[in-house]
C-alpha cells in the first residue's frame, strides 16, 4: 500500500504557488528525505498530508484517505515542527502523559528514558526550554508517538551538534526496532544521508527527483579542466554548475551518464572526475542559476 | 440602582482586561499552584456553607409576623380607646406611663414642634378631681418586612409646663437591617421581587397616648392634634 | 506495523480530559471573577429605606446578584478565549479533527458552567460568613427550602451555559472574519439603541424578555436548552472550514 499518494496537488496562496501539481507517492515504511530551498513547498506539503490545511487543487491520499479534517489520519500520522503548540498549563512530564493517552502505540518507557537522558525535569514548562531543548522535547514525542507515518520538519533547528548526532542515532534505532514510514525534511542533507533510503527533491512546488539515496550519490559528476575541453566534452548534456576557474579552466557538474570509455578518453584530454556530495548536487539542482555565489562578485 | 449601571460597565472592563492578559502564553499559574487555588476556594465555599446554619444567635431574631394581623390589632386598639375599654387591650401594647400631679383647671394639649403628630389622644374624664393625670402610651405591633419590631419602638415624650402638656414624637427609631435574598435566577422561578429593585414592607402600629383627667380640667387642643374624648 | 482505529467518542472522551487539565487557566480566571464579585457585593447589592418620622429604616439586600451577573460575563469570555488560535492548536498537536475538537470544547464549556453556576450561587454562604465576621450582624434570615437551592443551582447553571454557547459562537464568528471584531459589538449596541428608541420595545428588549421574565423552569430550561442547541451546532458548522497551525 501506498502510504501518500499524490496527484497533481498544487496550492495556492494569495498569488503564490506553493504546490505546482505535485505528484509522487510514498511506500510504506521507508525513511525518505525531503530536500528543498526554503520556499519550495515543504512545509506546505507536509501541512496538506499532516491535514491541517486542504490544498487548492489536486488529490492528496495519506492511508487512501483525505487527510483534512479526519480523525483517522490524524491518528495515525504525527508532524513534528519547530512550532508545536503544547498546551501552556501542562508541564513537560503531563505532556508526555497526555500524549500516551491519544496515541496507540506510544511507548512511555521509550519517552521516559529519552527524557531523562536529554535531562529534561518533569516539572518545567515547554515555553521555558530554549530553542534546542524544545526540539529535543519535539523529537521525544515525535518517535515515541511511533506513528505509522511520522513527519519532522526540520527537527534539529537549534539543537547542537552533538545532540542532532543522538537524534539520529535513536530515530534509526528505533525505526529498526519499530519500522515506521518516515518523512525527514531538513537543510543538512549531509548528515542525514546515511538515514535516508529515497529522497524526494521538491523545486518551485513540483516534484524535480524521487529516487533511492543511493543512486543520488552516483547522480551528477563533477569534471574539471580546461575551459574549451570541458565544453567539448559536456557537449548536449544536462548542466546543473558551472564555475570558472582563473582565466581558462572550468568546474562543472554534469549528469553522470558517461561510459567508462569516454570518461578514459576525457581523462586523456586532461580533464578529471570528481565526485559530487549529494548534499551539494541537491543545492546545485535546486538553485536558480547555473553559476553560483561567486557570480554576484565578478566584475564584467 | 442607575449607579450600578455604569460600575458594572467598569467591572467588566476590568475583568476582561485582566482576563486577557491571563490568556497570555506566559503562564503564572501552573502546575501544583493551580490546584491549590482552585482546591482552597472550593473548600471555602464547602466550609461557609457549613458554617452559615451555624452562625450564633448573636443576631436578633424577630418573630416573624403577619401585616393583617397588625391592622386588626391596630384598629381594635383605637376603638377600644373611644370605648373606653382601654384596660382590655393587650398590655404589651403599654409603652410608657406617666403619672402627673396637675392642680391647675386648665390644661392645653399642644406639640411641641412642628412636627405632626399621629398619635390618637384620647381623654377620659375621671369622676373625681384628684388633680392626677394618668397617661399611658399605647402602641399597636409594628413590623418592617414581615419581623416584629415592636420591642425597639421610644415612647412619645410628654412634657408638663405652664399649663400646657407639650408632647412630642418619640426618638426617632434608626433601624439598619441586612437582608439577604436569593440570586436573581431563583426569584424568577419562586416568583420573589424583580432585579435589582426592593422594596420595603413596612407596618407601623396605631398608637394612642390615654388621657385620665380630674373631672373638671378644662382642656384645649391644637387644632393639628386629633383629641377625642371617650364616651 | 499496525495502523490504529480511532473512534469519534474515544477521541472526544480523551480531548475533554485533557481540556479539564490543560485549560486551567479558565477556572482560575473564574475564582478571580467570583472573588471580585464578591468584593463588589460588599456593601449590598440594593438599599431601600422607608418609614415614618418617628420610623427609619434602612435595609441593605446581598444576595448573588453580582456574583452571578460576573460568572455570566466571564462564560461569554472564556468561551471566546478557547476559539482562539492558541487554544485551538492545543487539540492539533495530538490526535483530533473539528468535530471532535467542538465536541469536547462544548463539553468541556458545560463543565465549566455546572462549576461556575454552583460556586456563583454559594457565594451567598461566603458573604453571610463574612458578615457575621465583620460584626453586622442584623439580618433576616429566610429559610431556604432545598427545593429552591436546586432551581438556583439549576438556573443559574444554565444562564453560565447560554454565556458560553454565545461566547463560542462570537468567538468562531471573530476567527472567521476578524471583521466581526467590530461587527458583533456593532450590532449588540445598535439593537439596544434601537431597542430603548422604539415604543415595544424592539428584538433586544424582546430577548431579554424571552429569557429573564420566564416564570415556569420547564419553559426556561427548554428555551435555553434550545438557544445553546442553535448557537454551538451553527458554531461547530462555521468551523468546520477553518484551517490549523
Amino acid at each position: 500500500m501506498n502510504v501518500i499518494d499524490c496527484k497533481g496537488l498544487t496550492k495556492v496562496y494569495g498569488r503564490t504557488k506553493a504546490l505546482n501539481k505535485l505528484s509522487f507517492t510514498i511506500e510504506e515504511n521507508k525513511i525518505t528525505g525531503l530536500i528543498g530551498r526554503n520556499g519550495a513547498g515543504k512545509t506546505t506539503l507536509l501541512k496538506i498530508i499532516g491535514g491541517f490545511m486542504r490544498g487548492t487543487s489536486g488529490e492528496v491520499r495519506v492511508f487512501s484517505e483525505e487527510p483534512f479534517n479526519n480523525l483517522f489520519v490524524s491518528a495515525n500520522v504525527i508532524y513534528i515542527n519547530d512550532q508545536m503548540n503544547f498546551p501552556t498549563a501542562l508541564s513537560l512530564k503531563e505532556i508526555l502523559n497526555v500524549a500516551a493517552t491519544f496515541y496507540e502505540n506510544w511507548n512511555h518507557e521509550l519517552a521516559n528514558r529519552l527524557f531523562d537522558y536529554f535531562s529534561f525535569h518533569q516539572d518545567h514548562q515547554y515555553t521555558g526550554l530554549s530553542k534546542g531543548m524544545k526540539s529535543t522535547f519535539n523529537m521525544i514525542v515525535g518517535l515515541s508517538a511511533r506513528c505509522a507515518l511520522t513527519m519532522f520538519d526540520e527537527p534539529t533547528t537549534g539543537m547542537d551538534a552533538a545532540v542532532r548526532k543522538d537524534f539520529y542515532r535513536a530515530l534509526l534505532k528505533d525505526f529498526i526496532a519499530y519500522p515506521r514510514t518516515i518523512i525527514l525534511s531538513s537543510h543538512h542533507l549531509n548528515e542525514i544521508e546515511d538515514l535516508l533510503e529515497d529522497i524526494l527533491l521538491l523545486k518551485n512546488g513540483k516534484e524535480h527527483l524521487h529516487i533511492p539515496i543511493a543512486d543520488l550519490k552516483e547522480w551528477a559528476i563533477g569534471i574539471e579542466g580546461l575551459t574549451a575541453n570541458v565544453n567539448e566534452w559536456i557537449g548536449e548534456r544536462e548542466v546543473i554548475h558551472l564555475k570558472n576557474i582563473g582565466h581558462d579552466r572550468m568546474f562543472a557538474v554534469v549528469r553522470n551518464n558517461f561510459s567508462e570509455y569516454e570518461k578514459q578518453k576525457a581523462r586523456e584530454a586532461g580533464l578529471t572526475f570528481s565526485p559530487v556530495s549529494s548534499s551539494d548536487i541537491c543545492v546545485y539542482l535546486t538553485s536558480k542559476t547555473k553559476g553560483g555565489i561567486d557570480d554576484v562578485f565578478i566584475k564584467d | 440602582m442607575v449607579a450600578i449601571i455604569p460600575l458594572l460597565i467598569i467591572a467588566i472592563m476590568i475583568i476582561a482586561i485582566i482576563r486577557l492578559s491571563k490568556s497570555g502564553r506566559k503562564n503564572y499559574f501552573f502546575g501544583k499552584r493551580i490546584h491549590w487555588v482552585f482546591g482552597g476556594y472550593l473548600a471555602i465555599l464547602v466550609i461557609c456553607a457549613g458554617l452559615t446554619p451555624l452562625l450564633p444567635t448573636d443576631e436578633k431574631i424577630y418573630k416573624g409576623i403577619d401585616a393583617n394581623v397588625l391592622d386588626h390589632a391596630g384598629t381594635e386598639l383605637y376603638e377600644a380607646a373611644l370605648a373606653g375599654n382601654i384596660d382590655k387591650v393587650d398590655s404589651t401594647y403599654i409603652k410608657k406611663t406617666w403619672n402627673l400631679d396637675y392642680q391647675d383647671q386648665q390644661l392645653a394639649i399642644t406639640a411641641s414642634n412642628e412636627e405632626f403628630i399621629e398619635t390618637s389622644i384620647i381623654v377620659e374624664r375621671k369622676t373625681v378631681n384628684d388633680g392626677d393625670i394618668e397617661a399611658v402610651y399605647y402602641k399597636s405591633g409594628s413590623s418592617v418586612n414581615g419581623m416584629n419590631i415592636s420591642g425597639l419602638e421610644k415612647p412619645l415624650q410628654i412634657k408638663v409646663e405652664n399649663n400646657a402638656m407639650k408632647i412630642q414624637n418619640p426618638e426617632r427609631l434608626e433601624l439598619e437591617f441586612t437582608q439577604f435574598q436569593q440570586a436573581f435566577p431563583i426569584n424568577q422561578f419562586t416568583g420573589k421581587s424583580g432585579y435589582f429593585s426592593h422594596s420595603n414592607s413596612i407596618y407601623e402600629g396605631n398608637s394612642v397616648l390615654y388621657l385620665k383627667v380630674p373631672k373638671d380640667l378644662e382642656l384645649t387642643a391644637s387644632p393639628e392634634l386629633n383629641v377625642q374624648f371617650v364616651e | 506495523m499496525s495502523l490504529s482505529k480511532t473512534s469519534m467518542l474515544d477521541i472526544i472522551k480523551k480531548q475533554y480530559t485533557f481540556k479539564l487539565r490543560a485549560y486551567m487557566q479558565v477556572f482560575m480566571s473564574m475564582v478571580f471573577i467570583q472573588m471580585l464579585g464578591i468584593l463588589f457585593s460588599f456593601n449590598g447589592v440594593g438599599m431601600s429605606g422607608g418609614g415614618s418620622n418617628t420610623l427609619s429604616v434602612n435595609v441593605h439586600y446581598y444576595s448573588a446578584d453580582i456574583v452571578v451577573a460576573f460568572t455570566i460575563v466571564w462564560a461569554i469570555i472564556s468561551a471566546i478565549l478557547i476559539t482562539t488560535q492558541a487554544y485551538r492548536n492545543d487539540d492539533f498537536v495530538f490526535i483530533t479533527n473539528r468535530m471532535s475538537s467542538n465536541f469536547s470544547n462544548i463539553l468541556f464549556l458545560l463543565t465549566a458552567s455546572i462549576i461556575g453556576g454552583i460556586t456563583a450561587i454559594m457565594s451567598t454562604y461566603v458573604m453571610k460568613v463574612l458578615m457575621y465576621v465583620l460584626g453586622r450582624t442584623e439580618y433576616l434570615s429566610s429559610p431556604i427550602a432545598v427545593p429552591e437551592m436546586l432551581i438556583g443551582f439549576g438556573a443559574t447553571i444554565l444562564y453560565v451555559f447560554l454565556g458560553t454557547a454565545i461566547g463560542y459562537f462570537i468567538g468562531t464568528l471573530v476567527q472567521l472574519n476578524k471583521v466581526f471584531v467590530v461587527l458583533v459589538p456593532g450590532v449588540f449596541i445598535g439593537m439596544i439603541v434601537l431597542g430603548a428608541g422604539s415604543m415595544n420595545g424592539g428584538f433586544f428588549q424582546d430577548m431579554i424578555k424571552f429569557i429573564f421574565m420566564e416564570s415556569s423552569f420547564a419553559l426556561f430550561f427548554i428555551k435555553i436548552i434550545i438557544l445553546v442547541i442553535l448557537l454551538f451546532s451553527s458554531s461547530a458548522m462555521l468551523s468546520n472550514r477553518l484551517e490549523v497551525r
